[in-house]
């Protein structure tokens, strides 16, 4: 066994300095994008959180009448900034009796929100989902 | 430069060490990057898309759960995996823009300990696909009767009383868990109506006399919702999420005597034990109403027994290992006098009307005087006895039920429920109130074997408040001294026992813990369930039949002592106990050892539907008052120096023995979920856990009941 030569010590700081540049610049190109998806970040939250939200109001505004239930759209609301707009559909037909009902509703939620792009201009962008309630 | 070349040749091991740690800085160094590449690429990944795909699995769930509950909850016995693309053009992908799938896993994971009972357990584990985003969901679903599985937590109507005033609060209260209270383990009381924030160190009374509790702790979180609309049931299912393990103490004490003067009476909860569930749980189950599960009977069940032509109603006694059927009546067994009464309650009263009014006893004395001269129209009157000294005064009847002709007989088997279905097509019999009612169905003695008794209409629009039927468990033991010529069960004396008690007492270890036996008992009633009783203050101060003093409670307590020795070989057990009612202004309640779940559409409580017997009135009485009444409430006139308006104090137990509606006191036993481990659930209310452990094919195939689908937990992978 011997010690490392100078030269064999040059070149394991040279490869070191190589692969942290890399991983460096690799990240950092990852963040700039996570940076750039910021807003985008921030209405998925919101869109996820007004899903649960409306989840719960739903069931508890549950129809007293029998299905079907006529489409109901409410007005535009306000979270978190954002603009969105939620359309009830009403209960879900039962896909294993015709003419039946399941105690399951449809509703769609839409969330507007304005992004920038590369330039900085303002563009509009919408998020949209579907989801279902059960009473 | 000439330093480091020399130490490295000198001093090979240096190199290596140097080397090592170049190696573990670069390493510290690349192990952070990858957290923070990771967690941003994560963050990254979340997309529109992504909610989507977990709204999908969701749905998917969802689905799967309302096929099992709202249709067949074998539904998934004959079907593969269920895929979205084959349920009809509401679930098409471009509907619902991506695709779900739900696998059900059947395996019996109880005997592994993954849950807490012995019921019959699903996993549904659903998966959304949007794109190439990929979202599950698992749903852990029970299949039982949901009332079967659920939890009462209060039986009766409640008058919350605080400085605002009183306000009554209709319908079954539930509870939950509290986060926002501060508190961890802090539950929070749900009603139909509204979330009772802030009742804590409330006085919340149920009737006159009971109180609910008002202070709640618990070192788990338990969350259970009631989303009734119309209070047709008394009880709320259990939903769990996350972590589910079963609470090793529960300590329930939700129902007290009230005692003013004694705050330690205030009742509480306490849950020791990891119970972990989750507040906002993603399913709020529709528990089928107390109608639509006792239609289930009208649809295949057992044969009905017509009771329709029995006015007075029925007698339904457990002995032997059997049930027996048979016509009530009632019987005459002696009076109660106002003056009796008064002499009774005198020290009681003259305490509180001298408190009230502020005045000395002896000027007490002459308002209960006065107040026992008043010849109230509502009660007969007669001569007073030669005891009670010169002069005629009202008084009350005191009758108790006696067993007439045998309509049926029924064996009961220790293995499998033997259902026992009443009904009657009449609900138009006068009761003590005037309102009508069906035939009463009294209720007492030592189940052996298991049963489930059940009453209904044959048509809803015979009852369409779900209010004319009325199941009574009779809390006092057949009494051969006050009821000559009534033959005595097979036992011989002392005959059949008050109350419902399992036969089956081994495996207690004592009278307070749950039981662990194959006895149990369940009853159904579209009406009302209560206890029935003379209340003890009547008991004290019979006349008998002869116009002679009858010490009836002194023969019931010496009746308690005899079924006691006979049955356990102690002559003081609690269960044979039926004499211990707190006697006062405040209460006289009778108490009933009920073991068993009860489940009914309503309680009849101030209304006054029913007399404690539900004895069928011979004309109707109206407009009596049944809360503390004013002299000019009940219409007479106020003795000297009185208002009209004043309270009408004297005398509240003769007035009460007129319309007495419910027996209060209750003990309800033997019943419900059963967490395995120990649970011990003391107070008023004794709940024990059992019922968690009746498997699908005995609730399906035995009891004749509707099964279906509960929510037990809800994960999103």
């Amino acid at each position: 066994m011997r010690g490392l030569t100078l030269i064999e010590v040059l070149v394991s700081f040279l490869l070191l300095a190589l692969l942290t540049t890399a991983l460096l610049l690799s990240y950092s190109g990852l963040l700039a994008g996570a940076r750039k998806s910021d807003t985008n970040q921030r209405a998925v939250a919101s869109l996820d959180s007004l899903r649960d939200y409306w989840e719960l109001r739903a069931r508890d505004n549950w129809p007293a009448t029998p299905p079907p239930d006529a489409p109901v759209a409410y007005p535009d609301g306000t979270f978190n900034g954002y603009i969105y707009h939620v359309d009830d559909y009403g209960r879900v037909a039962d896909p294993t009796n015709p003419g039946g009902f399941l105690q399951m509703k449809r509703l769609r939620l839409r969330l507007d929100y304005k992004d920038k792009d590369a330039h900085g201009q303002e563009i509009p962008r919408t998020l949209e989902t579907l989801f279902h309630v059960v009473k | 430069m000439h330093a480091i070349i020399f130490v490295m040749r000198i001093k090979r091991g240096f190199a290596l060490a140097y080397t090592l740690l170049v190696a573990f800085v670069v390493f510290l160094f690349a192990a952070a990057l990858f957290a923070r590449s990771t967690q941003t690429l994560r963050l990254s990944a979340q997309s529109g898309a992504s909610v989507k795909a977990t709204a999908l699995a969701d749905t998917g769930a969802q689905v799967a759960f309302c096929l099992m509950r709202d249709n067949d909850s074998r539904f998934y016995e004959t079907q593969g995996p269920l895929r979205s693309q084959d349920l009809g053009p509401d679930f098409a992908p471009d509907v619902l823009g991506g695709t779900f799938e739900v696998q059900v896993d059947r395996t019996n994971y109880s005997s592994l300990g993954l849950y807490p009972d012995h019921g019959t357990f699903y996993i549904l584990l659903s998966t959304g696909r949007v794109g190439s985003y990929v979202a599950r969901t698992s749903l852990v679903v029970k299949r039982t009767n949901p009332l079967m599985n659920n939890l009462i937590l209060a039986s009766a109507d409640l008058t919350l009383s605080s400085a605002r005033g009183r306000r009554v609060i209709r319908g079954p209260i539930t509870v939950n868990a509290d986060p926002a209270s501060g508190q961890p383990g802090d539950l929070r009381f749900v009603h139909e109506e509204e979330v009772l924030n802030g009742i804590y160190h409330r006085w919340i009374r149920t009737g006159r006399e009971m109180l609910l509790a008002t202070q709640v702790r618990a070192s788990g979180q338990v969350y259970i919702h009631n989303d009734a609309r119309h209070g047709l049931y008394t009880a709320a299912p259990l939903q769990m999420s996350g972590k589910y393990r079963p609470p090793d103490f529960l300590q329930h004490q939700d129902f007290q005597v009230l005692d003013a003067f004694n705050p330690a009476f205030e009742g509480k909860i306490t849950m020791a034990g990891d119970v972990s569930i989750e507040p906002n749980a993603k399913f709020s189950t529709a528990v089928p109403s107390l109608n639509q599960l006792l239609k289930s009977y009208r649809v295949g069940g057992p044969a009905p027994l017509d009771i329709s032509p029995y006015p007075e109603g029925v007698l339904v006694e457990f002995h032997d290992g059997q049930v027996t059927i048979s016509q009530a009546r009632t019987r005459l067994v002696g009076r109660v006098y106002d003056r009796a009464l008064a002499l009774e309650e005198q020290s009681e009263l003259l305490r509180c009307i001298g408190h009230f009014y502020q005045i000395p006893v002896a000027s007490a004395q002459s308002l209960i005087d006065a107040e026992v001269a008043i010849d109230d129209p509502d009660f007969p009157n007669d001569t007073y006895p030669a005891d009670l000294g010169p002069g005629s005064g009202d008084y009350t009847e005191v009758r108790r039920i006696e067993r007439g002709p045998a309509l049926q007989t029924l064996a009961l088997s220790n293995t499998t429920f033997s259902p026992v279905y009443l009904t009657t097509s009449r609900t138009d019999y006068l009761s003590a109130d005037g309102s009508l009612q069906g035939p009463p169905v009294f209720v007492r003695g030592m189940v052996d074997g298991k049963c489930v008794l059940a009453y209904d209409v044959t048509d809803d629009t015979l009852d369409p408040s779900a209010d004319r039927l009325h199941m009574i468990v009779l809390g006092e033991h057949e009494d051969p001294s006050d009821s000559p010529g009534l033959k005595l069960a097979a036992p011989g004396p002392p005959g059949v026992v008050g109350g419902l008690i399992y036969a089956d007492r081994t495996i207690k270890a004592n009278p307070d813990q749950p039981t662990a036996t194959d006895d149990q008992i369940v009853l159904l009633c579209r009406g009302s369930l209560s206890t029935g009783g003379d209340p003890a203050a009547h008991r004290k101060r019979m006349h008998d039949t002869a116009g002679l003093p009858y010490d009836y409670q002194a023969v019931l307590l010496g009746l308690d002592q005899a079924y006691s020795r006979f049955y356990t070989g102690s002559s003081n057990n609690p269960d044979f106990c039926i004499g211990t009612a707190n006697f006062g202004y405040w209460s006289d309640d009778p108490r009933v050892d009920l073991y068993g779940m009860g489940a009914c559409a309503s309680y009849a409580s101030d209304g006054a539907r029913v007399t404690s017997l539900g004895q069928v009135a011979a004309r109707p009485t109206t407009q009596y008052p049944t809360d503390t009444p004013t002299y000019g409430s009940i219409g007479v006139t106020p003795p000297p120096g009185r208002a009209p308006g004043e309270p009408a104090y004297c005398l509240q137990g003769l007035r009460r023995a007129r319309v007495y509606a419910f027996g209060g006191g209750g003990r309800l036993r033997g019943c419900l979920h059963s967490l395995v481990t120990a649970a011990d659930v003391k107070g008023d209310a004794e709940y024990d856990y059992n019922w968690r452990d009746v498997t699908e094919t005995q609730l399906r195939d035995e009891m004749k009941l509707p099964v279906s689908a509960v929510p037990i937990s809800w994960e999103r992978l």
